[in-house]
C-alpha cells in the first residue's frame, strides 16, 4: 500500500509540464518534488523489502523421489573417504510433510 | 515424510578406523526437521534414534536474515541422550551449481555444539544450500572441531555433500 501511494505521488512529473509556462520557480519546485519522490521511493522500496521479505514455505515432497549424493570425508589422519548413497521419499504424511 | 537412505553398506577401514554409511530410515516433520531415524548396526540389530523436540534446522517459512537457536537432544538405543545447541542464519538466496544441475538455493550457516558420553565436545560449523523448489540439500560443507576427550581412533574433520543426480 505504501509503495503504491509513492508511485502516485510521482505524477508531479506530469503536472510540471502543464504548469511551468516559463515560470522557473514552478519548474524548480517540481524538480524538487520529483527528486524527493524518487529518493523517497527508493527508501520505501528498501523498507518494503525489509518489512516484507520473501517467505519460502515447506515444499511437500514427491513420493518415490530419489536423490543421489556423494559424500567426501577427510579425517584428522589425512585420509579422504568418498562414499555415495541414495535418498528416497518412501512415504508422504497426510499433513504434507 | 519418510526417507530411506541406501548405501552399499560396505565399510571402509582407514588407519584402523571404520567408515561406513549405514542404510537409514528417517522420519521428517513438516519443517523439514528429522524426528527419528533407525539403522541396522554391524551386529545386525536395529538401532532407533530420536530427536527431542526435533532435529536441527529452522522452522518454516524461511526468510533471508532469519536466525534461530535450537536446543535438542538425540537419543540412540539405550545410550544416554546427547544434548545439542544449534544456532543458525539464513544468509542468502543464491545460484548453486552441483553435478545434478544449477538451482536457486537458500544458504544456511549453522553451528552445532554437543558433548557426548565420552566427554568429547564437537563443534560442527556448516554451510548448507537447500533447493528453493524442493527444500532438499544440494550441497553441504561441514567442518568439525573437537575438544575435551579426543577420540582414540581417526575422526572426521570435514564432510562435504553434493547432489549428484535425481530420479
Amino acid at each position: 500500500m505504501i509503495l503504491s501511494r509513492q508511485l502516485r505521488r510521482s505524477s508531479c512529473v506530469v503536472r510540471r509540464g502543464t504548469h511551468h509556462e516559463g515560470n522557473k520557480y514552478e519548474t524548480l519546485e517540481s524538480r524538487r518534488c520529483c527528486s524527493y519522490d524518487r529518493t523517497h521511493h527508493r527508501l520505501q522500496r528498501r523498507q518494503w523489502q525489509q518489512l516484507m521479505p520473501t517467505n519460502y514455505d515447506f515444499v511437500t515432497p514427491t513420493a518415490n523421489a530419489q536423490k543421489n549424493y556423494q559424500e567426501t570425508i577427510v579425517d584428522n589422519l589425512g585420509n579422504t573417504i568418498v562414499e555415495t548413497y541414495s535418498q528416497t521419499v518412501t512415504t508422504v504424511n497426510s499433513d504434507g510433510s | 515424510m519418510v526417507l530411506e537412505e541406501d548405501t552399499t553398506g560396505n565399510a571402509i577401514i582407514e588407519d584402523g578406523t571404520t567408515y561406513t554409511i549405514p542404510t537409514e530410515t528417517i522420519n521428517v516433520n513438516n519443517n523439514g526437521q528429522e524426528t527419528t531415524y533407525s539403522y541396522v548396526n554391524t551386529s545386525g540389530a536395529t538401532v532407533d534414534c530420536t530427536y527431542a523436540p526435533h532435529g536441527p534446522g529452522p522452522d518454516f517459512p524461511l526468510t533471508v536474515d532469519q536466525t534461530w537457536t535450537l536446543q535438542y537432544t538425540l537419543t540412540c538405543g539405550s545410550a544416554a541422550a546427547v544434548s545439542h545447541t544449534q544456532t543458525g542464519t539464513i544468509v542468502d538466496v543464491e545460484s548453486v551449481t552441483v553435478p545434478a544441475g544449477t538451482c536457486n538455493a537458500l544458504k544456511l550457516q549453522t553451528t552445532d555444539t554437543s558433548t557426548n558420553a565420552n566427554g568429547t565436545t564437537i563443534t560442527q560449523t556448516s554451510t548448507n544450500w537447500r533447493d528453493v523448489a524442493t527444500g532438499f540439500s544440494v550441497q553441504r560443507n561441514n567442518t568439525r572441531a573437537y575438544s575435551g576427550t579426543l577420540p582414540t581412533t581417526g575422526y572426521p574433520v570435514s564432510v562435504t555433500l553434493v547432489l549428484e543426480n535425481t530420479n
